[in-house]
């Protein structure tokens, strides 16, 4: 006996449920039509159809808000795509593959490598949380970096920043349509996505029998990345126009048979993945079509950095942070995150936003803490976890300055370490990830002049003083360096 | 008081009774039908990647039955990497609708759904009795497809002549047939399919699947150390039978070419 499997279905027999009208309806909001399947309504416009249950209740714990539309106002209103996995509340795998992944934002799979990793961010019961997802929404997910240790991701953090389906499918109230409208080609031709899987250059096979070919210089990219895309027709007809275009938006335009045009790659608000297209229009009049898909590695803690005062602080005393924005997020508001708890919401502050407070545990206590930025949009980018942790008897107080805070490319930077302790100070560090570049034995400040460095880089300094009594303390430089490129 | 009842309607199909325990192959080819010992059936194409059908209604589209699908071992299956869109409806074939929108649609190449203005042109394109050629496709397989531009007149569309074009799922999708692609699987599942049949002049790329590296050796070429993701392409250009191992397991397969 065979089997094709067939639509899963939400359900609802909704008894007391009273029709509202479309003009009542806000973006968010569950709907129905006289059937039972829900839907969410995006902040688009559009409505968001939940492929299975499962899916359902990620977001949601029942039915109580669900508002009834009549069947005409319900098909008004487009369909615009399937709801993914919240991220961050289950684990999931595909029907047909072994392989068990996290679910990150914008529906990103996230292969757990090991089961070390899976119980310490889903606990010893984590495979009582892996939900199988048919093959046939596969095509929904995108697949992310994979997860080799448990540093890597952070349910908590993940479903903190994705606080509704809006905010994970990224919907803004602008009508749904690209900034540049696609110019249109009739047929569309399908297209085919390229699999990223290969980090070397797709490079144009000769026997090919379509006389177009598109290659790219990276086909996975990097937010501030410049992507060179090639065409290359290799057919006996006249070519009228060779156009190029990178995410709908045309790149350049030749008259030749091949056509080469550089794209940037947004720093901030980049998309999962990006088409890159030729369109080739020959004299006569027929138009050839080529497109790739490249996936983009998002990766927010290089946007959003945390820096507390102290990384050693002894238990019941103040130690204070501060989230600092890169100048390229339109920042709406930067939340400070502690032991998974939101401790601090800054509004109007602009690219920083400080917060001080208590944290009390015994000798050796950890204290995971990371900022969130949200951008006007309602783009989440989260920064890397910084550990604080809790001593038990008084730690050195030390303080990390850079001589500047703006360099040029290829310059260095003088860094100073100071310490202070009521027992003295006996030695102190200047430290660059994790790599001591200078040791001074004696409690005066510690300087050490490091570089050059090359531009792009934000550079962060810590340092280490040891007292008398043999007690580490630990900081971090209060403000990031930037090397930038010379005027 | 409301109650939440998940639907998940399956289509039993009987066939051959003694289907389930046929014999394993893996030896399979760009355009087979292939399934593991589940149900599902998916289409094996020349990226190396499988394709789902979202439905059977999908499914009967482009096949009568399930004669010709390959049974493979579930670990060959599990390294087959799911394509990144599922089959749609075989374009010309008949008409769809969305189950929460009354429009209906032509299906053209490479699952673009285009409006059907008026009921005379449905007629004109299917018939007086195209009411029953109209299928309803869920709405959570809405996404499959792309919505084109809408049909005026019946010289926009011709159902037969966009189905006599578009005879397989590959041409459907677009896909390169001199191509055809080789997943490095691990050790004990060797090279997925092990054995392939292509014709003349194709292109094989070898994808490591693996997360050791491998590096595959045939008659007169090599493909130096792949790693995880990396690839390797050798064309074909005469018929004949072409084995090739990996250097340093026991792993081997053959590339058979035919005219």
């Amino acid at each position: 006996m065979k089997r094709l499997f067939s639509s899963l279905s939400i359900a609802l027999l909704a008894l007391s449920a009273l029709p509202v009208h479309a003009a009542t309806l806000a973006p968010g909001d569950l709907i129905k039509g006289p059937n039972a399947t829900v839907y969410y309504y995006g902040q688009n416009g559009q409505r968001y159809v939940f492929p299975t249950p499962n899916t359902y209740f990620t977001w949601y714990s029942d039915f109580s808000s669900v508002k009834t539309l009549t069947a005409s106002e319900l098909a008004d209103l487009p369909l615009g795509g399937n709801a993914t996995y919240r991220p961050g509340v289950k684990l999931v795998k595909i029907t047909t593959d072994p392989k068990v992944y996290a679910v990150g934002s914008h529906g990103t799979l996230r292969w757990i490598e090991t089961e070390t990793a899976a119980q310490a961010l889903y606990g010893m019961d984590w495979n009582k949380k892996v939900d199988d997802v048919p093959d046939a929404f596969f095509i929904n997910y995108s697949m992310g970096p994979s997860i080799k240790n448990a540093s890597d991701f952070s349910p908590s953090a993940q479903m903190d920043a994705a606080p509704s389906i809006n905010v994970d499918k990224q919907l803004s109230g602008a009508p749904a349509t690209p900034t540049t409208p696609v110019t249109p080609v009739t047929p569309v031709t399908p297209v085919v996505p390229t699999t990223p899987t290969s980090t070397t250059p797709v490079t144009p096979v000769a026997t090919s029998t379509s006389p177009l070919t598109l290659t790219v210089s990276k086909t996975v990219l990097q937010p501030s990345d410049v992507e060179t895309l090639n065409s290359n027709y290799t057919g006996t007809d006249l070519v009228s126009k060779t156009e190029l275009f990178f995410d709908g938006s045309l790149v350049t335009s030749c008259t030749a048979k091949t056509c080469s045009g550089d794209a940037l790659v947004p720093r901030s608000g980049t998309k999962p993945s990006y088409v890159a297209e030729t369109h080739v229009t020959l004299a006569n009049g027929q138009v050839l079509t080529q497109s790739m898909t490249m996936n983009v590695q998002t990766d927010g803690s290089s946007l959003v950095t945390i820096v507390p005062a102290q990384l050693v602080v002894k238990s019941d005393q103040n130690v204070g942070m501060t989230a600092y924005a890169d100048t390229s997020l339109a920042v709406s508001r930067i939340d400070i995150n502690v032991d998974g708890t939101n401790v601090h919401a800054c509004t109007g502050t602009g690219l920083t936003c400080s917060w001080s407070l208590v944290l009390t545990g015994g000798e050796g206590a950890l204290h995971p803490v990371y900022a969130t930025v949200q951008d006007s949009l309602g783009r989440t980018y989260t920064s890397k976890t910084v550990n604080i942790t809790n001593s038990t008897k008084d730690v050195p107080a030390v303080t990390v300055t850079p001589a500047k805070t703006t360099i040029y490319d290829g310059e260095s930077v003088d860094v100073t370490v100071t310490a202070s302790s009521n027992v003295g100070v006996s030695s102190i560090d200047v430290i660059k990830d994790g790599v001591s570049i200078k040791h001074c034995t004696s409690g005066a400040p510690c300087t050490a002049t490091t570089g050059p460095w090359t531009k792009g880089s934000s550079l962060i300094f810590s340092g280490n003083a040891v007292d008398a009594l043999g007690t580490t303390g630990t900081a971090m430089s209060q403000q990031p360096v930037v090397v930038t490129a010379r005027p | 008081m409301k109650k939440f009842a998940a639907i998940a309607a399956t289509l039993a199909m009987a066939l051959a009774p003694f289907a389930s325990q046929a014999a394993t192959t893996s030896a399979f080819s760009p355009g087979d039908l292939i399934k593991g010992s589940g149900s599902a059936v998916y289409y094996f194409a020349a990226d190396g990647h499988r394709y789902v059908f979202p439905n059977a209604q999908t499914y009967f589209t482009w096949y009568k039955d399930f004669s010709g699908v390959k049974q493979i071992p579930d670990s060959m299956l599990a390294q087959l990497p799911l394509a990144r869109q599922n089959v749609t409806y075989r374009p010309g074939r008949k008409m769809i609708k969305i189950t929460t929108d009354p429009s209906v649609y032509v299906v053209d190449r490479g699952g673009v759904l285009r409006h059907v203005g008026s009921e005379q042109l449905a007629q004109t394109l299917y018939g007086l009795s195209w009411k029953g050629n109209v299928d309803d496709v869920a709405d959570a397989f809405f996404v499959n497809y792309k919505v084109g531009t809408g049909i005026d007149t019946a010289s926009d569309f011709k159902p037969a002549d966009v189905m006599t074009i578009t005879s397989t799922i590959a041409q459907d999708k677009g896909l390169d047939d001199t191509q055809a692609t080789v997943t490095i699987g691990s050790t004990t599942n060797g090279f997925v399919p092990s054995s392939m049949t292509v014709k003349k002049g194709t292109t094989v790329t070898w994808t490591n699947g693996d997360l050791g590296s491998h590096t595959i050796v045939g008659s007169g070429w090599a493909s130096g150390s792949l790693s995880t993701d990396q690839t390797y392409s050798h064309t074909f250009p005469g018929t004949g039978s072409f084995d090739y191992k990996d250097n340093g397991s026991s792993m081997q397969g053959t590339i058979n070419v035919v005219q």
